[in-house]
Formats: C-alpha cells, sequence, structure tokens
C-alpha cells in the first residue's frame, strides 16, 4: 500500500516537475532504475514468501542501485561503459525475470 | 548484509551471475528471517530513525538536484539549452507547413480566379514555371542518390571525430551533383533553393537551419546516364572518395528513376525586389 | 527458505495495510524516487536528439537561427494571409498585381530576375593565387546562412545550382563554368549587418582569406544591384509531382 502510494507520489512528481536530468546523470539513470525494479520484484517475492524483511528490502534496494551505478561509472572510466551496461541490465533483467516467474507460480499456483 | 560489497571489482559482472543463478534475493530475505527467528527479536531495528532521515535526505537532494531547471550546473544548463532548440525546431517544423498550405492554397486561388483574363492566365503560366525552377514545386523524375554516413566506428559524442560526416562533405557532393548536371536536388528530404545554407553545429549538420539526423541522403534529379559518371568525375567526388577510402566515411552513389523532391519550404525574399527599368539603365555596367 | 502455507496470508495483509511507521514512511519514500527517476529517466530517453553532443555555444547559434527563421516563417504566413485576402476582396488590377509580385520574389530566386536591395559588396584581392573554390563555396553557404537573398559572383549569378570548381590550369575559380580570375567581387542582397558578422566570425571567411595571403574588403551599401541572369531553362528530367505534399 504504501509502496503503491510512494510510486504514484513519484510518478505524479516527475510528470508534474519535468525534471531536467544533468548530461552526466543520463547514462545512470535508467540502470539504476532497473536495478531497484529488481529489488522491488525481489521484495515482492519475498512477501509472497511470507519471508518479507522491510531492512533487507531497504538495504538491497540501495545497494543494487549504488552498484549498479558504479559498474556503470567504472565501466565509462575503462571505456566499457556501453559494454557494461548492457551487461548489468541482462543481469538484472534475467533476475527480474526469475522473480517474476516465482511471483506468478505463487500467485497462479502455475 | 549483501554478498556483492566487491561491485567495485571489473570482474563484478561475473559475481552478479553467479548471485543471479544463486536466486540471492530469495537467500537474502530467507537470510534475514533466520537470524530472526534464532535471536528472537523482531529484525534488527536500531536506528530506524535515523535511517530513514538519511534516505529522505538523499531523495530530497536528488529531486532538487534534477528539478531545479537553470541549475548552475553547465550540463543542466545546456540540456535546457537544447530543449529550448527542439523546441524551436517542433515550431518552425509547425510553421513550415502552415506556410506550405496556405502557400498552395494561395496558388490554387489565384489560378482559379487569374485564369480569366489574358494577361492574368499569362501571370500563372509564369508563376507556375518560376515556381519549378526555384524549387517551390515538388519534382519527380530519374536521377542519382547520394548517400553519406559517419564511419562505423566514428565516435557519434565527438563532432571532431575524422570519422564524422561534415558539412563540407554534404557541400561537395551538393556541388558536385550541380556540376553533373542536376536539376533539382534534396538532402534528407529538404529541397535546395538558393537561399538554402548547409552548416554543421555541433555534430549536427543543419540545412534550412534544420538539424539533419545521419545518414545523409542527396537525391539529385537529371539525365539518368549521365549524372552518376558526370558526378564521379567531378573534383567533389573524389575528394569525397579520398575521404571516404581514408576515414571510413560511407560514400554510395546509385542510379534510381522516380525519384520524389519535395518543394521547398523556404521564405521568399523580403529585402530583394526587381528593380524598375529607370535603376537598371542609370547604372549600367557597373558591378 | 520454504515457507509455512500460514504465514503468508497474514504478512501479505499487513503489507497492504498504511501504516505510518518510519520503515513505511522509509520504502514509500523509496517507491516515490523509483517512480521520479523513472519518470525522469523516460523523459531524458526521449529528449535524446542529436544536438544533444553539441557545444553550448553551437546550440545557441542553432537557437539563433531557428529563432530568426521562425520570424521569417510568420512574416510569410502574414504575407501569405494579407495576399490571399487581397485576391478575394480586391480588384481584378490588385489581383494581377499580387501575381505580380509573387512572380517577381520567385524570379528572384530562381536568378531569371534582377534584384535590388540592401546588402554588401564584398571584393576579394588574391596576389598568390591561393583562393580555392572550396573558399568560395564556403562564403556563399556562410552569406546563405546569414539569409542573403541574391548573389552575383563576378557576372555570374549563384542560385542554387551554382557550383565551384577549380579554373583553367587550376587557376582561379571556375563559377558554374565560367573561369574567374581575382579580384573577385561579390554582391549580396540581405541584411548588411547579420551578413557581414558572419563573414568575420573567427577561423571562418574573412580569416581564411588573410590566411591565403589574401585581402577582403566589405562594404554595406543600401543599394545593391544585382543584374546578372540566369538563363531560365525548362527542366527536361524533373517532372512537377502529383501532390506537393508538405
Amino acid at each position: 500500500m504504501i509502496a503503491a502510494l510512494g510510486l504514484l507520489v513519484g510518478v505524479v512528481l516527475g510528470v508534474v516537475l519535468a525534471p531536467t536530468v544533468p548530461l552526466w546523470l543520463q547514462p545512470y539513470l535508467p540502470i539504476a532504475v532497473v536495478a531497484a525494479l529488481d529489488a522491488v520484484f525481489g521484495a515482492f517475492r519475498a512477501l509472497l514468501d511470507g519471508v518479507f524483511d522491510d531492512r533487507v528490502f531497504v538495504v538491497s534496494f540501495l545497494s543494487n542501485v549504488v552498484i549498479a551505478a558504479l559498474l556503470v561509472f567504472l565501466g565509462d572510466q575503462l571505456g566499457v561503459g556501453a559494454q557494461i551496461s548492457t551487461g548489468v541490465v541482462v543481469v538484472l533483467a534475467m533476475r527480474i525475470f526469475a522473480n517474476a516467474a516465482a511471483i506468478r507460480r505463487r500467485l497462479f499456483k502455475a | 548484509m549483501t554478498t556483492r560489497t566487491d561491485g567495485t571489482d571489473p570482474a563484478a559482472s561475473m559475481a552478479l551471475l553467479r548471485d543471479l543463478l544463486r536466486d540471492e534475493a530469495g537467500v537474502e530475505y530467507a537470510d534475514a528471517a533466520r537470524r530472526r527467528a534464532e535471536s528472537g527479536a523482531p529484525g534488527p531495528e536500531r536506528h530506524p530513525w535515523l535511517l530513514g532521515a538519511a534516505i529522505a535526505g538523499l531523495v530530497a537532494v536528488l529531486m532538487l538536484a534534477l528539478v531545479r531547471p537553470d541549475d548552475p550546473d553547465v550540463g543542466a544548463a545546456r540540456t535546457a539549452l537544447v530543449e529550448r532548440a527542439e523546441a524551436a525546431d517542433r515550431a518552425v517544423s509547425e510553421l513550415e507547413t502552415a506556410v506550405a498550405e496556405s502557400r498552395a492554397e494561395l496558388a490554387s486561388l489565384q489560378e482559379a480566379l487569374l485564369a480569366q483574363s489574358a494577361e492574368g492566365e499569362r501571370l500563372v503560366g509564369e508563376v507556375a514555371e518560376l515556381e519549378v525552377l526555384a524549387g517551390y514545386t515538388g519534382v519527380t523524375g530519374p536521377g542519382v542518390v547520394v548517400t553519406l554516413d559517419d564511419a562505423p566506428d566514428a565516435d557519434r559524442r565527438d563532432p571532431t571525430a575524422p570519422g564524422r560526416v561534415i558539412d563540407l562533405d554534404v557541400q561537395l557532393a551538393v556541388d558536385g551533383l550541380w556540376e553533373a548536371g542536376a536539376e533539382a536536388v534534396s538532402v534528407n528530404d529538404r529541397r535546395l533553393t538558393t537561399t538554402t545554407a548547409i552548416r554543421t553545429a555541433g555534430s549536427a549538420i543543419l540545412v534550412d537551419y534544420r538539424p539533419l539526423v545521419p545518414p545523409y541522403v542527396i537525391r539529385a534529379i537529371g539525365d539518368p546516364a549521365a549524372l552518376e559518371p558526370g558526378f564521379a568525375a567531378t573534383g567533389d567526388a573524389g575528394e569525397l572518395a579520398a575521404v571516404s577510402e581514408q576515414y571510413g566515411i560511407t560514400f554510395v552513389t546509385t542510379t534510381e528513376s522516380g525519384l520524389v523532391l519535395p518543394p521547398a519550404t523556404g521564405i521568399l525574399p523580403v529585402r530583394a525586389r526587381v528593380p524598375g527599368p529607370a535603376l537598371l539603365r542609370t547604372e549600367g555596367g557597373t558591378s | 527458505m520454504e515457507p509455512t502455507a500460514g504465514d503468508e496470508p497474514v504478512r501479505a495483509r499487513e503489507a497492504l495495510a498504511l501504516r505510518v511507521t518510519p520503515r513505511q514512511v522509509v520504502i514509500g519514500l523509496l517507491f516515490a524516487s523509483l517512480g521520479f527517476v523513472a519518470v525522469a529517466a523516460a523523459q531524458g530517453a526521449d529528449a535524446g536528439g542529436l544536438l544533444e553532443t553539441a557545444r553550448e555555444d553551437e546550440v545557441v547559434r542553432v537557437l539563433d537561427d531557428l529563432a530568426e527563421r521562425q520570424v521569417r516563417l510568420q512574416a510569410e504566413q502574414r504575407a501569405l494571409e494579407a495576399a490571399r485576402d487581397r485576391l478575394l476582396s480586391g480588384s481584378e488590377e490588385q489581383r494581377l498585381k499580387a501575381a505580380q509580385t509573387r512572380a517577381d520574389a520567385l524570379g528572384i530566386l530562381a536568378g531569371t530576375a534582377p534584384a535590388v536591395g540592401p546588402g554588401l559588396r564584398i571584393r576579394i584581392v588574391d596576389p598568390e593565387g591561393q583562393i580555392e573554390p572550396i573558399l568560395m563555396l564556403d562564403a556563399v553557404q556562410e552569406l546563405r546562412d546569414a539569409g542573403a537573398e541574391a548573389m552575383q559572383l563576378g557576372p555570374v549569378r549563384v542560385v542554387a545550382s551554382t557550383w565551384f570548381a577549380p579554373g583553367i590550369d587550376g587557376l582561379g575559380v571556375s563559377v558554374s563554368g565560367t573561369a574567374l580570375a581575382a579580384p573577385y567581387v561579390l554582391l549580396v542582397i540581405g541584411d548588411p549587418d547579420t551578413m557581414a558578422t558572419a563573414l568575420e566570425i573567427p577561423g571562418g571567411v574573412a580569416d581564411r582569406v588573410r590566411t591565403a595571403g589574401g585581402t577582403i574588403s566589405v562594404t554595406p551599401d543600401t543599394e545593391v544591384l544585382i543584374r546578372a541572369l540566369q538563363p531560365a531553362t525548362t527542366p527536361q528530367y524533373a517532372r512537377p509531382a502529383p501532390s506537393p505534399s508538405g
């Protein structure tokens, strides 16, 4: 509930304020969003498994975002930013898929 | 808490892959649940307010950094500028459409109203002929298509990268096509007229002040048998071939039938006017 | 890891309840920032045009050019509407006059009519013979960019199809097949200030003439007369397209 509410508030704020993303931040935002989504799906799955722990969620959310951004930053410095971004997105997307599959199994028993 | 603090290592993507295979989110939550069960306490809730305040601050700073449009940060100011330029580009595009519509409306109106007198009919014919010559009528016919594109390995973010197509390359191609006898030329579907400039701004090539997106497709209508060999024989084409060889820029010429070139959306002269016969006589000879 | 069946519904329902505890606030904030950043990222992906990589001063130039073009287009639109109104309400004589005005403007563009108006007289002296056709091409492009409406180089009217090549034996400049020798006299009609400024930008036309050992003089004039004409040849291959769209 609080999650949905927060998401709604964030999206509304984003649309209303139409933030101007500084150039240097642009490569990191999509990665950060995907990393955060990974944490969210993991949390949702844990919730359905009955083992949800908000502290784990907060820490995994933040560390996911920070590590993903760090990886991209490092890749940029090494001149392989695009490749690392792709790698990070692929891995995170696979994890999201795995979690989504687990959630689906749990919700629909199929 | 997480096993991924080795994220600063370039090989960390491998660790991420391992994590993925280990179903890591599940492990994390399960670990926490086990620890909670062991200690009997309802989770490590030591400094909830502190953590909350820290994160709230983080989020607030992030949002503020993003929202302030006149951020002193150069990047943000630049982005705002680019957005203004893009908005202006859209506005110009809309205006061009409106002007083209008005022009067409006026032309048909003129035709209908003026065709009643002999003098009017002559003028209508003259205007129609001049529109073709000046590039203000869409035309179709056979000709060649010259395609220029950045070298595949050229860095699109670096306007000075050698593998980038620059305004001069497009100018050369156009110049060579006119020399080879082209009757009408367009660059990325923008018809060239007497007043059309081809310029560079950063990484973008502008035609009629409008930024183009590569590849640059230059269409020219003319004698299909003569245009391609004629173009290839020009110094301009020779120079482009050399540039292409040296820097890997794409430079391809093909002969095609049924090319369609749009009418120009440019503006009719506002300062220049046709001099009266008296003026033409008085200044005879000097130039 | 394996949950007990009884645990799960309670947990899920707990999560759905809206309680204001620090943890809930934190999670809400995290989701809020997620939504916010996602929107920002989506908009960023949206705006990724090719000007993104242009330098700031260049973006400013593009912006200026676009603004200038916008003003001109608006003027054109007003003129067209006025012409339509005159056409509809005016007498036969007025209609003919409006059509003649349009024919004149098109004639100036096509180069089949002489032209007069404010502009510049540009004289380029090239004692060392170092001025290349490409510099002439650049000068013409720069002047077009600055809003030139009609041009004459030597005895040749400069129109869309004008081309530049090395002159005979590589000396001088050939303009659409007419060999010219220095000094080159370029007459141009347009806004004198804008065009003079454009020629003088650092690294621009004037700089390059001087680098080549030449001199350039730019004289503004309220009445520049361009009498060279481009012969009106009927296109042999280009046919009017059936529907002029856009």
